[in-house]
């Protein structure tokens, strides 16, 4: 995160440590949840915002025929529901916990603006939280818009496992189910697996017990950066 | 391309589009400031305000006439992100995050532009909480206008993306009393960079439209002659 002229007296590490201190104290805990539990539903009344302190949630758009699109998925130090608590709208999808670790704190919308009130800076960093996700969600529209599929899956697995990954005996393992990832390219899962056959037999990545593997990162960095389209 | 020639600059405490702004509830002096310290640029059709990648050195507010924000993707093809009209401000974003701009602004058609210098425009935000809150209520819609982009992107067809691109234009700038034309000449080439899609494909989806009497063409502009059949075509599970 990146400081504007006047906020450079606050070091980084002090801005997000005060942002967190400021929610946590002022906000309500909430109890552990399980994963897969919706967290806040469609057309809710949210009068405030989530405040993640652990795990990872889901925001995602229900399209039918058990297919979703993930919009973005919320990590600790997210905020969920402050788009809509500043354009006083309801809540237009659906939040769901992707790993029973879940907590965070809920901050009515009464208490959001005595925080952003009582400190000023507070509303320069929401604003560069709102900017970060602004250029996420154009930047996956240009791709989603122009790119082949199979090129727009190899950017996706390069971007989640340099984010989180977990090293195995033959490769990498993303920490998303191949139903997640299908959701956040905006396809189907049937579709995907279509897509990832492609690529098990070039031996890029293996489907091991319904969990992908990436097997080499290198040919599928070439795919991302459009050098290797078969 | 020449460059935009100046003209003289309104001011902005009487400008007509201020009622459309973050800057409408902005009181006198920081109004002075910021009239004070701009220039005013008119931009002919097609050249560009800010382009991708290029360091941000001020905030733009649209006096009148219309833009276009568009990103260029790996393909080299365009995506059009949003639409500006007179009164919206541009370059917000970048200023924020402190980031090269993401996105090129282009004028559709003969614009006007003020542009306030980067230092000026900070001091008036440090002195004006009101305006910081209104700055980050318009990121939080321009956020739901792209995820809702996002959405139709993944999960409408081709016909559904281009009635949706239609219904974004005539929302944005609106229908003329008149004759119910889209307030805003577009390209075929700029409503498929809307909807994701080929001309190709734009040009046949549009003339299905056409035959439907959906829609209809009067020179260069597209009138709407069924409202509820093209909210229909655009969300047909609805």
């Amino acid at each position: 995160m990146k400081t504007n002229s006047f906020l450079e007296p606050l070091s980084e590490t002090e801005e997000i440590f005060n942002l967190q201190q400021c929610f946590a104290e002022q906000g309500r805990a909430l109890v552990s949840v399980r994963t897969n539990q919706k967290l806040i539903k469609k057309s809710d009344g949210f009068d405030g915002v989530l405040h993640i302190t652990s795990g990872k949630v889901k925001i995602v758009q229900d399209a039918g025929k058990a297919r979703e699109t993930i919009i973005w998925i919320a990590h600790s130090g997210d905020l969920i529901g402050l788009e809509e608590l500043l354009t006083g709208q309801l809540f237009t999808f659906d939040a769901i916990a992707m790993t029973p670790d879940v907590n965070g704190t809920f901050i009515s919308k009464s208490r959001m603006n005595s925080i952003t009130e009582g400190t000023p800076f507070l509303s320069m960093t929401i604003a560069k939280m709102i900017c970060s996700r602004l250029d996420s969600v154009e930047t996956r529209l240009t791709s989603i818009a122009g790119k082949r599929i199979e090129k727009h899956f190899a950017e996706l697995l390069i971007e989640l496992i340099s984010a989180e990954f977990e090293t195995i005996k033959n490769g990498l393992q993303p920490g998303y189910t191949i139903k997640d990832m299908a959701g956040l390219m905006g396809t189907s899962k049937a579709y995907l697996y279509k897509v990832i056959a492609h690529l098990v037999k070039r031996d890029i990545v293996k489907v091991v017990n319904k969990k992908l593997e990436i097997r080499n990162s290198d040919l599928l960095k070439r795919i991302a950066d459009g050098e290797l389209i078969e | 391309m020449k460059n935009p020639k100046k003209i003289e600059s309104p001011s902005c405490q009487s400008c007509v589009s201020r009622e459309n702004s973050m800057f409408c509830s902005m009181a006198h002096p920081d109004l002075g400031k910021l009239s004070d310290s701009k220039s005013f640029t008119s931009y002919r059709k097609g050249q560009s305000v800010f382009t991708e990648g290029s360091q941000p050195f001020g905030l733009f507010c649209i006096y009148s006439g219309k833009v276009k924000v568009h990103k260029l993707g790996d393909d080299g093809k365009e995506q059009i992100v949003r639409f500006a009209k007179p009164g919206n401000v541009l370059g917000y974003r970048a200023l924020m995050s402190g980031d090269n701009y993401n996105a090129t602004a282009t004028a559709l058609e003969e614009t006007y532009v003020c542009c306030f210098p980067k230092s000026v425009y900070f001091e008036v935000l440090k002195s004006n909480a009101s305006l910081s809150f209104l700055i980050i209520k318009q990121l939080a819609e321009d956020l739901r206008g792209a995820e809702k982009m996002i959405i139709s992107m993944a999960q409408k067809h081709v016909r559904e993306r281009i009635a949706d691109a239609l219904l974004m234009l005539s929302n944005c700038y609106g229908l003329s009393v008149t004759d119910s034309t889209i307030n805003a000449i577009l390209t075929r080439e700029e409503i498929s960079d809307i909807a994701g899609t080929s001309t190709e494909t734009t040009i046949r989806v549009l003339s299905d439209l056409k035959k439907e009497k959906i829609i209809n063409f009067v020179g260069k502009k597209i009138r709407v002659l069924n409202q509820q059949a093209l909210q229909q075509s655009a969300n047909p599970l609805t």
